[in-house]
């Protein structure tokens, strides 16, 4: 019986722990902003913000980090994803679109994280699509 | 360190590594990088009980160096030696207060130890802070595979204890 208890103690521990994060799962994904524009960083440093809203033709560009892994990140109206990637294991790519309310989407092998923001300012000329 | 011991420990070791190779075959079962079964640390478990602290730690840290031979990549190496050295750290407290009955509870914290250890390098090899709204998930999953991974190593520590 004291085995039991004792077990079932930590049962609750645990339980009440894994609960406070589904709820601030579920806070962020409430609070986040519905994505206008998207940044993405490579090697921790912004090289591109794009805008995700009014996207007519959706478009794709390659990002090559510092150390020459690739990831394919593909735009369309209201959303983005990485569709391709150098590493073996594609977890970024399996994550398909984020629209703002998910966690970034991140490649740990490339360095690459992509990230749906709610402002709209500091978006330059380099949007559109002409993205080559 | 007598011959018995010796050959104990490279049994584990080489368990820990098949073990390990079998897990890379499993494809990731969710999107979020660091989300993982942790099979091989079933050995780590058993090996801090049976042998001790010190031997589980020579196994553990060997047990890495190798499997990043095997899998390549300085990066996965970078990440798995922060998550195991943590998660071995937790282990090792826990185990000071928490008998064989309650290996899995050791088995969770260490879980949670090893994916914090890795959100941290994480952190700081991709330079943002970005990677924190995983931390949730993380500790989710953690609970999750660290108490099926604690509940194996313990009921295998209990069968070798009757033999």
């Amino acid at each position: 019986m004291a085995e039991l208890k004792k077990n079932l103690a930590w049962v609750g521990a645990f339980a009440l722990i894994a609960a406070v994060c589904a709820i601030v799962i579920m806070c962020r994904a409430k609070t986040a902003p519905h994505g206008k524009t998207a940044k993405i960083l490579s090697d921790g440093e912004t090289v591109r913000v794009v805008d995700l809203e009014n996207v007519k033709d959706p478009y794709e560009f390659t990002v090559t980090s510092k150390d020459g892994g690739e990831n394919t990140v593909r735009v369309e109206n209201g959303r983005i994803a990485v569709t391709g990637a150098s590493c073996p294991d594609k977890i970024c790519v399996k994550r398909g679109f984020i629209s703002g309310t998910q966690p970034p989407i991140v490649c740990l092998p490339n360095k690459l994280t992509v990230v749906v923001t709610g402002d709209n300012g500091g978006i330059d000329a380099v949007t559109g699509g002409d993205a080559q | 360190m007598n011959v018995k011991k010796l050959t104990v420990m490279a049994l584990m070791l080489s368990l820990a590594l098949v073990i390990f190779v079998a897990e890379s075959f499993i494809p990731p079962l969710v999107p979020i990088p660091g989300v993982k079964l942790g099979l091989a640390n079933i050995i780590t478990l058993i090996a801090v009980y049976i042998l001790g602290r010190k031997e589980s730690f020579v196994i553990l840290t060997l047990r890495i160096i190798v499997a990043s031979v095997f899998s390549g990549g300085m990066a996965g190496f970078l990440y798995s030696m922060a998550g195991g050295l943590v998660c071995f750290a937790v282990t090792a407290l826990a185990s000071l207060r928490l008998g064989e009955n309650r290996m899995w509870v050791v088995s969770v914290l260490g879980a949670i130890g090893h994916n914090a250890g890795q959100l941290a390098v994480a952190c700081i090899v991709i330079g943002s802070a970005y990677v924190m709204w995983y931390a949730p998930f993380l500790i989710i999953s953690a609970i999750v595979t660290g108490a099926f991974t604690g509940i194996a190593a313990q009921v295998t520590t209990k069968r070798l204890r009757s033999i």
